[in-house]
């Protein structure tokens, strides 16, 4: 039927807002509709063909009406395909403001694909992206573009929390090794399963580069 | 050197003045296990209060210490303190640690051992390093005063006649307590003089040989040491004190009975109930009622009467307010976990009760419902979860109790208990808490324990069935066991974070109450099994249980788990020989078989010693329960060519290579030491 697929493609959107990463970019879906959307226009046109350009409603009321069905699947698939890169675009905007690397999370889940699947389909494992290439360029635009808008004020930062904190120290566990890092004060090592009690400003970053996990 | 209790405020002053105030300068290390998890919340939480930024690193043997001295001591220049806490305590860490800080400074990184384990190793304790050690003062003073009888042969001391060993010394002056300098030894002047010091040194040098060949058993919980320290700062609160009393607790449940201490018969109830143990719990008695005053009845009113004595004949199983996080004390039954569970489990899975009925045997299983009848509570009301169960039972429960135990042997079924609520979230004894911590720390969370191993055995088993021929031809442990291992310690460190985070959370605490009822579960479903299997085999030198089969294989792999079901063994098996009127009782070794690496986990607990009572001799008694097999252990890893592995911070706890544990056995049946 014409706009399953496009319904499949809203689906994933409304799962990837819950979602706290963002799922492998759904080439092939994306494909087949936008080759549904050609396929449609075809028809129209084969079916325009005869009339010349002459073409009255009123007189042929039943091409009349397989032409508005087909435009108007054609508009609802244009609208799936809108939603759903709207909803991709915004979580890949959300991530540059909160700081979290995207092209980081990209590789970390590569890691993962590569780990579960290495006994099964290491051509499937190795190139695999959550993010198209076209995305892979706007994130990188958009990271650009935010640095330059960052750069005017430098002694704000706009990507912090807006939440002020509440402590000047924090608990944070390690979840991954992220080796000797610089402070204001002197170095932290820091090695996985462990627990720092240390101030909070020093490893705001590492948090939300996922490094550290913050306890209440 | 050592630090004695009044002296450790003062050690936290010093601790606070010199500890970097906005970087991580001190490192925590602590055990697995559940006092040493209770000691590090309390001490993080008087670092916290101060600002002081900490590291806090869970170690789970001596090889990943080496690791950590690796990576996170040597040449970390921001260093300057680290604190052990539950390790170190058997081995010289001053030469096990590297405390010297950076490259070509004078200063040295301070090492605090906080370990409930003895005997000490007394480098640490008089080492000239830079090693600090906390502990009772009333323990080691003799020791201390022996020492400084070796270091300085010349002093006055030498002509009385030293004190019995390790008896008090009430005399022995505060100087002597004090910090003392490297040894040294002073030129003799005459020849005589030098006669008499070589006698007195060989006869304090076997006073030294004695204290470390005696065997090893446990001081005070390190977790009640750290609440009187923040008790001298003037920081303890209902928090801290509940930490401390959980810690208390979970020594009784893993079998570290308090046993040094002055030489006093124990009463009738068996394992724990020595003088200092009970002296402990009178001090946090007495904080708890200091701490959480009772309320004031407010005359006339006849509801808080009527409260008052609904709370006296049954168990508290909620909150009197919403905001109510008081601790009380309650007469608690010796069944685990029953304010959660059906009185029925609760009585089966007590070892208290489990061994003294024989409840492994279908008889002993009818002994208990013919318990049960003769209190009146019918079975089917049993079954139900206590909190279900007739108000009028559980009114009665407690009297019945008491009138008919002595029939079976249970005097004591009853005593004295701590139990703390948390507004109306729920309401848990301490020595509920300290069964839902071990079992966390032992099992883990169910929901990623079970995906862990679902996700762990796939690649493992196909990877094993394809190694299998060529594995025992392999001497070396290979690439597989090495990553097993390290797969192993990973989880038990997951472990230890859960329990870590459990330990404030009630919420997870709740959670974790099925992880500690399958423990139990499988310590009595395991030890059945080898009773009624007869599979507990009688040596000359010692009883030796193996699991190698059944269901709970996998989960008895954690050394703390093993040493539960060695201490339930330990109990049937007393009980039984009770019974038999043997006065002679041998010690026991469990094995369990770790399949996925190959290796045989080893607990030797002292069972039979404990028993001692009837014979007067001082020293028989104080030597009871102290556990042997440390040293027996170490003897035989020298003398047979067993591939073993000490690496647990429990000196009874050795891994064993598969093929090579009937080896290891026959090397431990010839030493004398085990019997």
């Amino acid at each position: 039927m014409y706009g399953d697929l496009g319904l499949k493609l809203v689906q994933h959107a409304k799962r990837t807002q819950s979602l706290p990463h963002l799922p492998p970019y759904q080439s092939d879906i994306v494909r087949s509709v936008t080759r549904e959307v050609r396929d449609l226009d075809r028809d129209v046109t084969e079916m325009l063909e005869p009339f010349d350009g002459h073409f009255d409603p009123a007189e042929e009321p039943a091409t009349a009406c397989s032409l508005l069905v087909r435009h108007l699947c054609m508009r609802r698939n244009k609208r799936c395909l809108l939603a759903y890169h709207r909803v991709r675009v915004e979580m890949i905007e959300g991530m540059c403001w909160s700081g979290s690397d995207v092209l980081e999370q990209v590789q970390a889940s590569q890691n993962k694909v590569a780990e579960e699947g290495a006994g099964i389909g290491s051509a499937e494992g190795s190139g695999v992206s959550s993010l198209s290439p076209e995305e892979e360029e706007y994130a990188r635009q958009y990271g650009d573009l935010l640095a330059a808008h960052k750069g005017q004020w430098t002694d704000i930062d706009l990507t912090g929390s807006l939440e002020p904190p509440r402590d000047l120290f924090i608990d944070v566990r390690v979840l991954k090794d992220a080796g000797e890092i610089q402070t204001e004060y002197g170095a932290i090592t820091l090695t996985k399963n462990s627990q720092f009690f240390v101030r909070q400003g020093d490893v705001e970053r590492l948090i939300a580069q996922g490094f550290l996990q913050k306890l209440n | 050197m050592y630090i004695p209790r009044p002296l450790l405020s003062s050690a936290y002053a010093h601790l606070k003045a010199h500890a970097h105030s906005t970087n991580p300068s001190i490192l925590l290390l602590c055990a697995l296990d559940t006092d040493s998890l209770c000691a590090a919340r309390i001490l993080t939480h008087l670092l916290k209060q101060d600002y002081i930024p900490h590291k806090i690193h869970p170690v789970a043997g001596y090889q990943e210490l080496e690791n950590v001295n690796k990576t996170l001591i040597k040449g970390n220049e921001e260093l300057r303190f680290v604190i052990c806490l539950g390790l170190g305590g058997l081995i010289d860490i001053a030469a096990f640690l590297d405390l010297t800080g950076g490259e070509g400074e004078r200063r040295r990184v301070e090492c605090w051992l906080v370990d409930g384990r003895r005997p000490w190793n007394l480098c640490n304790v008089f080492g000239a390093g830079g090693g600090g050690e906390e502990g009772s003062s009333r323990e080691s003073s003799p020791l201390i005063h022996r020492h400084t009888l070796l270091s300085h042969p010349s002093s006055r001391a030498l002509a009385s006649s030293p004190p019995p060993a390790h008896s008090h010394s009430p005399t022995s002056s505060p100087s002597q307590r004090l910090p003392l300098p490297p040894p040294e030894h002073p030129p003799p002047t005459a020849k005589f003089l030098r006669r008499k010091l070589r006698r007195l040194r060989a006869k304090h040098e076997s006073t030294i040989t004695n204290y470390y060949t005696q065997g090893t058993w446990y001081g005070e919980p390190i977790s009640g040491l750290l609440y009187s320290l923040a008790s001298d700062l003037g920081r303890e609160d209902n928090d801290l004190l509940w930490l401390a009393i959980v810690g208390l607790s979970s020594g009784e449940i893993i079998g570290r009975g308090i046993t040094s201490g002055p030489p006093r018969k124990a009463g009738g109830l068996g394992w724990v109930s020595t003088t200092r143990e009970d002296q402990i719990r009178g001090v946090l008695r007495d904080e708890v009622r200091r701490l959480n005053p009772p309320d004031a009845p407010t005359p006339g009113s006849s509801t808080s009467l009527h409260a008052a004595s609904y709370v006296s004949s049954s168990l508290q199983t909620t909150a009197r307010s919403p905001s109510d996080t008081a601790i009380r004390l309650s007469p608690e039954y010796r069944f685990m976990l029953i304010r959660h569970w059906s009185l029925y489990d609760s009585m089966l899975h007590s070892s208290f009760l489990g061994t003294k009925l024989h409840i492994w045997s279908e008889t002993g299983r009818k002994r208990l419902h013919k318990l049960l009848a003769k209190m009146g509570f019918s079975l089917s009301q049993c079954k139900q979860s206590y909190t279900h169960m007739d108000m009028d039972l559980k009114r009665s429960l407690r009297e019945r109790l008491e009138k008919y135990a002595p029939l079976y042997g249970l005097e004591g079924v009853v005593r004295e208990g701590f139990v703390r609520c948390w507004g109306f979230r729920g309401c848990l004894s301490a020595a509920d808490v300290a069964y839902v911590i071990g079992g966390l720390l032992e099992m883990g969370r169910k929901g990623s324990n079970s995906a862990n191993n679902i996700s762990a055995n796939t690649p493992i088993s196909s990877s094993a069935a394809g190694k299998a021929p060529e594995a025992p031809v392999d001497p070396d442990p290979s690439d597989e066991t090495r990553k097993e291992e390290a797969r192993e310690s990973e989880s038990w460190i997951a472990n230890f974070w859960a329990a870590y985070d459990a330990l404030e959370d009630i919420e997870a605490l709740k959670s974790a109450l099925p992880t500690a009822m399958d423990l139990t579960r499988a310590i009595l479903r395991t030890g059945t099994a080898l009773i009624e299997k007869r599979q507990i085999l009688l040596l000359r030198a010692f009883r030796l249980a193996v699991v190698k089969e059944g269901p709970d294989v996998a989960t008895f792999a954690h050394p703390n788990a093993l040493s539960k079901l060695a201490l339930w063994l330990g109990e049937a098996i007393l009980e039984q020989e009770k019974e038999q009127r043997k006065t002679r009782h041998l010690p026991l070794v469990v094995a369990s078989l770790n399949e996925r690496r190959g290796v045989y986990v080893v607990v030797g607990t002292a069972l039979g010693s404990r028993i001692d009572e009837d014979e007067d001799d001082a020293s028989m008694e104080r030597r009871s329960g102290r556990n042997k097999f440390g040293m027996a252990f170490q003897e035989v890893a020298n003398s047979t060519n067993a591939r073993i592995r000490i690496d647990a911070f429990e000196a009874t706890v050795v891994e064993v290579r598969k093929e090579d544990l009937a080896g290891f056995l026959e090397g431990l049946s010839l030493k004398s030491v085990v019997g």
